[in-house]
């Protein structure tokens, strides 16, 4: 062998181990959470493995593995099923007789969406509710709603429904994601998903500073402007008057024509009444028009700055008991 | 023993089983991975119950989603290959003129093929991204496997001479092997998300680098010999076509042609008949190299034959 055979070969040695190293350390490079665009080339059949791919991964609605590690999982699922199975069904799918007489209907989890969020819309993923969002409608309860407040609750037994909720609407979040095609088709890809959805969640319980943290307040009349103009568009749903009904809302017989994700009809909240199941305070207003309810077509304003959400929220303020 | 006493039919058998290894087992396996519709049925080797041969491909794909098809006749195209092995194992065996490293060579053959089948089927039943890159890499082993028996089996040698410079390519060639499957499992780990695309480049520069080193040394050194010269000139122009393959692949996938060309499904059918392309010409590759490496090999053997005598 040749001298210059062996530094040849001893570059080849380096060059591969730095390739291989680099295969398998830099990361990927394609996105983890493709969107497959002929899902119907999978079929059905594919899903076969992946209820149990997920069972193993975030565990079963009787045993979760929950996030928070100081939540104790048995103790969060018998709570659950104390406080909240009868009306959100006991997989949070809301499918109890109890649901089936309620209007509006229970919230059904399996979506993993909730309407009532702080956080801000993506372009990947509806917004997520913040620990914060879901202790508060435990907490306060949905006004207008059967969703009814659960003060009785110690803060370790909201601490662990609060850890339930959010583990069940992240596994569902999961899953969903699986289901739509969003995903390949891998054990590994759940434990991915898993990670990603988590990162999505835990984002939203960054800290915000808003415009309402400092004390700023919005003007009624800017607020009015901008919900009857074209760029804000909330009359087109809510009305020129606020009462809900706009030509996007209902057909030429009056029919309701917008509704939600869960199947149900989602009529434009008449904003005279002043009846808002988010809450009725500035910043719950505010979250409304800046992070819109997920699930429903109410959007994010994601074009309109924070002092116009701000002035727009005055305006929707004012208008109450304006019948 | 004069190769010219040999039966044509182990050569014959280990051809055809090539050809269906590329083109089917190895061809649709890439689409599977391609169009990520490997689990779109999640048990092995049956179908609802019904044995590998034993279904309509409509109701298959009603049921169960056309990737059900694809990935099933995946399964079918390997069971192929596998026959048309068992095939060659027998010819090995039984035909004229063959010799007992012929016979060991097909069994080599049979039992890598084997053991890709059951690879294949661990990589579904555990649901498993690392079981599949295996499965990818094992089908390279294949085809290394069986064009090494098809020159073992060729019957018409030519006399080629052994010297230093063959010794090299010998040498270089066979460093260029290694060098390509360390480049194709970077690529298997890539295509299964497992892995970064610059370990690939990097890999794919060094591979093209060893290869157009093996294509220059043979063209220098031997022009005048028709096997080596053919088998470096078919080399370089797969290799030409594999780096232009390569290039439009990463352009179109990663690089600055992302998402300029087609929308929705098509975009989605060019993506997939890009990387199955570039993935066949890398298996291509790899087989015209092994190629190249035992007619550099055979040199060392002709030559021993003749001392002997």
């Amino acid at each position: 062998m040749q001298a210059s055979d062996k530094k040849g070969i001893l570059a080849v040695v380096v060059v591969s181990i730095l390739g291989l190293g680099i295969t398998f350390t830099a990361g990927e490079s394609l996105s983890d959470a493709v969107i497959h665009p002929m899902q119907w080339l999978r079929g059905p059949g594919s899903n076969l493995a992946f209820g149990a791919a997920i069972d193993d991964s975030f565990g079963t609605y009787d045993s979760p593995k929950l996030l928070a590690s100081s939540v104790d999982p048995a103790a969060a699922r018998r709570l659950w099923m104390q406080k909240c199975s009868q009306c959100h069904g006991a997989d949070g799918q809301a499918k109890t007789p109890t649901a089936d007489l309620l209007n509006p209907r229970p919230r059904d989890f399996s979506e993993g969406v909730v309407k009532f969020v702080s956080s801000r819309a993506t372009t990947e993923h509806a917004p997520r509710p913040s620990q914060v969002d879901l202790r508060r409608v435990i907490r306060e309860g949905a006004p207008f709603t059967s969703m009814s407040a659960f003060d009785e609750l110690n803060e370790n037994e909201l601490d662990a429904i609060v850890a339930y909720t959010r583990w069940l609407l992240i596994r569902n979040a999961s899953g969903r994601a699986i289901r739509g095609g969003k995903i390949a088709h891998y054990a590994n890809d759940i434990a991915r998903l898993r990670k990603m959805v988590t990162a999505q969640f835990d984002a939203a319980d960054l800290p915000v500073v808003d415009l309402i943290s400092k004390g700023r307040t919005g003007d009624v009349v800017r607020g009015k402007d901008l919900f009857q103009s074209t760029r804000a568009a909330c009359f087109t749903c809510h009305g020129s008057s606020g009462a809900g009904d706009g030509a996007a809302a209902t057909d030429e017989n009056g029919k309701a024509l917008l509704m939600d994700i869960w199947g149900q009809p989602a009529p434009p909240r008449d904003l005279r009444l002043g009846q808002f199941h988010g809450g009725s305070t500035t910043r719950a207003i505010f979250s409304r028009i800046q992070n819109g309810i997920p699930g429903t077509p109410m959007p994010a304003a994601t074009a309109l700055t924070d002092i116009e959400i701000l002035d727009l929220t005055a305006y929707v303020l004012q208008l109450r008991g304006n019948l | 023993m004069s190769q010219y006493s040999l039966s044509p039919w182990p050569q014959r058998w280990a051809i055809l089983s090539l050809i269906v290894t590329i083109l089917l087992t190895i061809g649709i396996g890439g689409v599977i991975t391609s169009t990520e519709v490997g689990m779109a049925y999640p048990t092995w080797p049956d179908i609802n119950g019904g044995s590998l041969f034993d279904f309509f491909y409509g109701s298959l794909a009603e049921q169960f989603g056309i990737g059900s098809t694809i990935e099933h006749t995946h399964r079918q195209a390997g069971t192929l290959s596998g026959l048309a092995i068992m095939a060659l194992v027998a010819a090995c065996f039984f035909s004229r003129g063959t010799t007992s490293a012929h016979k060991k060579m097909s069994l080599i053959v049979f039992g890598l093929v084997v053991a890709q089948g059951l690879l294949g089927a661990f990589r579904v039943l555990a649901n498993s991204y690392g079981g599949a890159i295996i499965h990818a890499v094992g089908a390279q082993l294949v085809i290394v496997s069986i064009v090494i028996i098809i020159k073992m089996t060729a019957r018409n040698q030519s006399s080629i001479p052994n010297n230093s410079a063959m010794s090299r390519l010998q040498l270089w060639s066979f460093i260029g092997i290694i060098v390509l499957f360390l480049n194709l499992v970077t690529a298997a780990a890539l295509r299964h998300k497992e892995g970064a695309f610059s370990g690939h480049l990097i890999l794919a520069i060094l591979a093209a680098a060893v290869l157009g080193f093996v294509v220059r040394h043979a063209l220098i050194h031997f022009r005048d010999i028709h096997a080596i010269r053919q088998s470096a000139r078919r080399l370089l122009t797969l290799l030409g076509l594999q780096l232009g393959l390569g290039l439009g692949t990463w352009s179109y996938l990663l690089g600055p042609l992302q998402g300029t060309i087609l929308e929705g499904q098509s975009r989605f059918l060019l993506e997939s008949s890009l990387a199955t392309t570039h993935l066949l010409f890398g298996v291509l590759v790899l087989a015209q190299l092994t190629a190249l490496w035992m007619d550099a090999r055979a040199s060392n053997h002709s030559n021993a034959a003749a001392k002997e005598l």
